[in-house]
């Protein structure tokens, strides 16, 4: 008998899988490839949908007060950038290597900024540092008539300065995960070495810390920057005439429904974070690599004076996230704010919640962003966990598992604007044109352009890569072993799906449904766009466009709003994950 | 004669350019324990993996029990696996674990449950369904595989290193246990170990691979004492390897020593390898002469409990190799007590014979 | 043990359960008609006017999209190969001659329209857009924050290009704030154009924003942000009443100012209910309703002018040509852009 060379006959389950897996292809081709290739195509074309070339990027760099945006946003992007990871740094450094007290409490400060909308960073300090914010005004004269000093000063905040101070406050979060992480995993041993050498602080610090960091502090910047130049809620609020990339996508498309301006505008926005996102994934690896070889932790000792120094300093970044925060708050409950420059007038009121007041928009928005981020939460979860379990669990077709494993993060390298924009170039075109061919077919996802389903799946390939990138980490703990045992076993693979990956993915599963709904919530610039479906408006929106008529005070409620939700849910899920999760999986332990 | 249970023939499998198995023809028979024995990166588990239908050749052809299974899918074969990680299901308790696939069976929850209860009497844990992987010990985890394995009364049962991840002693007494368990069960057993006291033990046949392919196939007693290729026998216990002259039939020089030896198949004039264990090495008289006895002087001396290691460098016959310039090893094993009373120590020259019976006669390649 | 395992397993897959459910309601189409209203009145003014409609024709379901009279233009000169909406109501009469001469308008007579002033309504005998009422630019200055900063109270477009108030001056943008762009157009035609470019450049000089809607610049006067704000006349009443330190301005040399106006969008199918709304639009209890907010409109009705108002509103109103408003909008904008927009830095 001479061997042959042979294949496996694939089962029904094989094909059951493939199938699958071919759908989930369809699905990130048309949700991601289509409308990008929409964007760009649409970049090249004038708005009779003429090709032009580079007509409309000619056109871009020789407006000056276009392509001045550009400048502006690389500008402020690379100084929030600046500012973010240094003030990151100190409260990382604090939070790992030192001995100061209250460092959960610190924690939980530093990354209350990700429950909120950057909108509100915005919004939080016209009222502290805008032209009567209550420290331009030096807190309305209280420190004057008591003690005899006026506190006041202005800081201009319109333009560069506002968005400077509300991405800074929008990037910490990321800055302090990311170095919190880079520092946790330095070796005891290198100091203890350093310590036994005599080697002085100081180089000790340039010798040892900061090398042993140098990815993840790459890592940061390059994620600050990404976050700071694509930012549209900040430069939106207190932008001023300091327009940015972002601002000018919004002004071309809302404004003046310029969309091959927008689309070659937005091409402008995308290639810096294209660009960044590759060096990022590089840079991570090398971090992943760190992350693999043993270390000993280290264990700060206390030492008074530098832990005053880093104390006092935690708690008045602590001071600086809480009081944005709070002031917006409390401004969403002052009925008239001019009237804080005469104390007897202040009076506090509700209207600003109200749906009937005037110029409010009522509270119907945030229902709809309650709306739209459990559909995506649950739609998305279901979606994105398939995804990652047929990459990781499908036996063969190795080829197309890596496509869409790459499918699956490019999003990461999206913009929220440019998701938004490709989405309405795609989704809103009444007809498809076959490619190599002149045959068009009616646009068979027109029929979800203005329905919510639009924006959920907006939000589940904006958020994709995260959430995709946690599941599948999580598919990979789990033994591979298990595939194995249970084909042994002749049970099909959907039981050992229900039975024991979904329950041991549980935790991940469960942080995923969080941050989708958490970011669906908080997210403006991907859903921008996309409102305009008659009685969708939501939430962030809600909160631009009331901030653009000028109803601060009701932008504030609605603000107040998603943010007090957002925090009740991560609350909850905290206390999901930490009492019951640890006390009742007897097996987790 | 009766077919064999499993027949392997040809199976290979590379990997890129890396072969990984060149050519593998192996028969098994019905209530056999085979062990596949060698280093890692030789291809064993490649070959299990295979054999369960988890990885496809890609030439050969694999029978089991009279049927083709080269090409089914592994859920279509008939096998139970127990892993080096135990690869318990650790959201199942051990009860759980073991009825996994009892339950796709359709039967009732009665007759389940009294398999179930069953598979934990035969492996010892009686009292312990209801336990959590994590709350179970290692040596109780691989026990709950090994019922979990042979939960559905499988053809076959393939282990991947089932002891490798257990303590010394829990290894020694899993070992008998699992030999027990296959005896009574009587089921057709392939085992991947690295270890060769789990192969000798155990096996009633040991395959010993290399390189992708099986250097000798024989029950233990014949890879110890009859190793058919230099690496079997390096790789299973300790042998000493002395290169030789080929000289006439039945006899070879070696260093200048005249040994004896039974029938070569090599003709006169060819490089040859002698090779004999340790324990076959005896002591002579101080001036004994004559064939088959060499000068070899003492390196070191290895304390190993019951025994000691004695390992020597064989000496020139005509005296002239200068002291440490004794390049060819020869390790003897002597009881504790021999090597008590002799006194032997570090330097000096003694007189060994190399028993014909016991040398091992390889070819040399390369030089 | 396993009973917390399960209530968070139920709870995960609820979510699931619960987004495809709501995800397919939101698709099934009511039987009511649907008709889509595109709008730049503002918030709180159909906050009033549309539950009356709504109480009188509960069957039609009208979706209204809201927005700035720039954006509202925008969208639906975007959407010309493709409307979407149905019908307009209340958008600048500037903007929809523009759409008329893109032949996106549908000639139609709405019952009582006899009635409408013959300067509030489209020539044409069946009109392509008929008027509700006008609004015109006015100043929010809050009083309070000129005494701080020891400046009188501007009275005229001449004071505001004074350069005591500079950086003190707020102003919507034309490109996308009709009340943006009735000033400007306003301002072209008082003084002509080469004047006119003369006094924008000098009023550029005091800006301390160009903001995107007309409301804005006189909230923001209204909260101190910055002392004037050029805005509508509306919406400076509106805050006024309010109670903030906060005086309504009409400028002595005359306010810019335009008509809000409706019209039927013209479509392969044009439904009923469109009809139906357009009909509503000008009865006598939504005009009333109008004249609440705005003196001027288009069926005169016994309502008295609104407090803040000068007496003699109608002469407030500058001699305003609609059609060269809409005729030279593209010019005039592109040219605001170039001289204006640029200007990045601030201050």
């Amino acid at each position: 008998m001479t061997p042959q060379p042979t294949s496996q006959i694939l089962t029904l389950e094989d094909w059951i899988r493939r199938s699958l897996l071919f759908l989930i292809l369809c699905w990130l081709t048309v949700a991601i490839l289509f409308p990008i290739y929409q964007l760009v195509a649409r970049s090249f074309q004038n708005s009779d949908g003429q090709w032009i070339g580079l007509l409309n990027y000619l056109e871009y760099f020789t407006t000056p007060s276009l392509s001045t945006s550009l400048l502006n946003s690389f500008q402020v992007a690379i100084a929030s950038t600046f500012t973010s990871v240094s003030i990151g740094f100190i409260c990382a450094y604090a939070l790992t290597r030192t001995a100061i007290p209250g460092k959960g409490m610190f924690r939980m400060f530093f990354l209350l900024p990700i429950s909120i909308p950057s909108v509100t960073h915005g919004i939080g300090l016209i009222y502290l540092f805008g032209n009567q914010g209550i420290l331009t005004r030096g807190f309305f004269g209280f420190f004057q008539d008591r003690f005899g000093f006026d506190p006041s000063f202005n800081i201009q905040l319109y333009g560069f300065n506002g968005i400077l101070l509300g991405d800074t406050l929008d990037c910490l979060p990321l800055a302090i995960i990311i170095l919190t992480t880079a520092l946790t995993i330095a070796d005891a041993r290198l100091y203890e070495a350093a310590q036994s050498l005599k080697t002085p602080n100081w180089r000790t610090f340039l010798q040892v810390t900061l090398p042993g960091i140098r990815y993840g502090l790459l890592s940061a910047i390059l994620v600050c920057f990404i976050q700071a130049f694509t930012d549209f809620g900040v430069p939106i609020v207190v932008g001023g005439q300091f327009n940015v990339l972002a601002t000018d996508v919004y002004k071309q498309v809302i404004g003046q429904q310029n969309f091959a301006m927008g689309a070659t505008v937005s091409v402008l926005l995308v290639l810096p974070t294209l660009l960044v996102f590759v060096v990022n994934r590089i840079v991570e690896q090398r971090q992943i690599a760190l992350v693999g070889a043993k270390v000993v932790p280290l264990k700060p000792k206390p030492n008074l004076f530098p832990d005053l120094v880093f104390f006092v300093f935690c708690g008045f970044i602590s001071l600086v996230i809480l009081s944005v925060l709070g002031t917006s708050i409390f401004a969403s409950f002052v009925k008239v704010w001019y009237n804080l420059n005469d104390p007897r007038l202040l009076q506090f009121t509700l209207d600003n919640y109200n749906v009937n007041v005037a110029g409010s928009t009522g509270i119907e928005p945030f229902w709809n962003s309650i709306q739209l981020a459990l559909y995506s939460a649950g739609f998305g979860t279901i979606v994105i966990f398939l995804t990652a379990y047929l990459v990781e669990k499908t036996p063969g077709w190795n080829q197309l598992r890596s496509f869409i494993t790459f499918l699956s993060t490019l999003p990461n390298a999206l913009p929220g604007m440019v998701v938004g924009l490709s989405y309405i170039f795609f989704f809103n075109l009444p007809s498809l044109i076959l490619p190599f061919t002149d045959l068009s077919i009616p646009n068979p996802f027109n029929g979800i352009y203005t329905s919510i389903i639009l924006l959920v799946i907006a939000n589940v390939i904006h958020y994709h890569t995260v959430s995709f990138v946690t599941l599948s980490t999580a598919l990979k703990q789990i033994d591979a072993e298990f595939e194995a045992i249970a084909a042994s076993m002749r049970v099909p693979f959907y039981i050992t799906l229900v039975r024991v990956t979904l329950p041991l993915c549980l935790p991940a599963l469960s942080q995923t449904v969080v941050y989708l709904f958490v970011n669906s919530l908080r997210t403006v610039s991907a859903l921008v766009f996309l409102y305009s479906a008659p009685g969708l408006l939501l939430a962030t929106v809600a909160i631009v466009n009331l901030e653009d008529a000028g109803e601060t005070a009701a932008a504030a409620a609605m603000s107040t709003l998603v943010v007090l939700t957002s925090l009740t849910i991560q609350g909850i899920y905290g206390l999901m994950t930490q009492r019951l999760i640890n006390r009742s999986f007897g097996w987790m332990q | 004669m009766t077919n064999p249970y499993l027949q392997l023939e040809g199976i290979s499998k590379k990997f890129g350019q890396f072969i990984a198995l060149g050519g593998i023809y192996l028969e098994i028979e019905q209530g056999e324990f085979i062990c596949l024995l060698g280093p890692s990166g030789c291809g064993k588990t490649t070959l299990l993996r295979i054999i369960a239908g988890l990885e496809q050749q890609d030439q050969g052809v694999i029978i089991q029990g009279g049927k083709d299974i080269s090409r089914l899918p592994a859920v279509r074969r008939d096998f139970g696996i127990v892993f080096q990680s135990y690869a318990l299901f650790p959201n199942l308790t051990a009860a759980q674990n073991i009825a996994f696939g009892l339950q796709n069976l359709k039967k009732s929850p009665v007759e389940t449950r009294r398999r179930t209860e069953e598979l934990l009497d035969l492996v010892g844990l009686p009292s312990h369904g209801h336990h959590y992987p994590s709350q179970l010990s290692g040596g109780q985890q691989q026990r709950v595989a090994l019922a979990r394995a042979i939960a559905l009364s499988p053809g076959l049962l393939l282990l991947d290193e089932p002891l490798s991840a257990l303590d010394a002693q829990v290894r020694v007494s899993l070992r008998q246990e699992i030999r027990q368990l296959q005896r009574r069960v009587g089921i057709t057993t392939i085992m991947v170990t690295h270890d060769q006291i789990e192969a000798l033990t155990m096996a009633d046949r040991i395959a010993v691979m290399n390189r992708g392919v099986i250097e000798q196939l024989a029950s233990p007693s014949q890879v110890y004492r009859h190793p058919t290729t230099h690496f079997v026998g390096s790789f299973i216990g300790a042998m000493s390897f002395l290169p030789a002259i080929v000289k006439g039939i039945g006899w070879a020089d070696c260093c200048g020593y005249g040994i004896r030896l039974h029938d070569v198949p090599v003709p006169a004039g060819n490089p040859i390898q002698l090779a004999i264990r340790p324990e076959d090495v005896r002591l002579a008289e101080t001036h004994a002469m004559g064939d088959n006895i060499v000068k070899a002087r003492v390196k070191g001396i290895e304390y190993l409990g019951a025994m000691e290691r004695v390992t020597m460098g064989l000496h020139s016959p005509s005296g002239v190799t200068p002291d440490g310039k004794e390049r060819e090893v020869l390790w003897m094993d002597l009881p504790a007590s021999v090597s008590r009373d002799l006194n032997i120590s570090v330097g000096e020259l003694l007189s060994i014979h190399l028993p014909m019976d016991s040398i091992r006669v390889f070819a040399r390649e390369g030089t | 043990m396993k009973r917390y395992q399960k209530l968070l397993f139920t709870c995960l897959s609820l979510v699931g359960i619960l987004s495809t459910i709501g995800a397919s309601t939101s698709l099934v189409a009511q039987n009511k008609e649907k008709i889509t209203v595109y709008t730049a009145l503002e918030n709180d003014q159909v906050a009033v006017y549309l539950p009356m409609f709504k109480k009188e024709f509960p069957n039609i379901d009208v979706e209204i999209v809201r927005d700035s009279t720039g954006v509202v233009t925008a969208k639906l000169l975007a959407e010309k190969s493709n409307p979407r909406a149905d019908v307009v109501w209340g958008l600048a009469a500037s903007s929809l001659l523009i759409a008329e001469s893109q032949g996106m308008l549908q000639q139609f007579a709405p019952k009582g329209l006899n009635r409408v002033r013959p300067n509030f309504r489209d020539a044409d005998k069946v009109p392509s857009w008929v008027g509700i009422d006008a609004w015109m630019s006015a100043f929010c200055v809050n009083t309070a924050e000129l005494k701080k900063k020891n400046v009188p109270l501007p009275t005229s477009w001449a004071d505001l290009g004074k350069p005591i108030y500079k950086g003190m001056v707020v102003m919507p943008n034309p490109a996308s704030s009709g009340t943006g762009y009735l000033s400007v157009a306003g301002i072209l035609q008082m003084m002509g154009e080469t004047r006119g470019w003369q006094y924008l450049d000098k009023l550029h000089g005091n800006i301390a924003q160009y903001v995107h809607s007309g409301s804005k610049p006189c909230r923001q006067a209204a909260n101190g942000e910055y002392a004037i704000g050029i805005s509508f006349d509306y919406r400076a009443i509106q805050e006024k009443a309010k109670g903030g330190p906060i005086e309504a301005v009409f400028p002595k040399e005359g306010s810019g100012w335009d008509i809000e106006a409706n019209a039927l969008i013209k479509k392969p199918q044009v439904k009923t209910g469109a009809k139906t709304f357009l009909n509503w639009a000008i009865t006598e209890p939504v005009m009333v309703e109008y004249a609440k907010n705005y003196p001027v409109t288009a069926i005169p009705t016994k309502t008295a002018i609104p407090a803040g108002y000068p007496a003699n509103v109608e002469k407030q109103l500058i001699k305003n040509d609609f059609r060269w408003m809409a005729k030279n909008r593209d010019r005039i904008l592109k040219q605001w852009t170039e001289k204006y927009d640029s200007k990045s830095v601030p201050k």
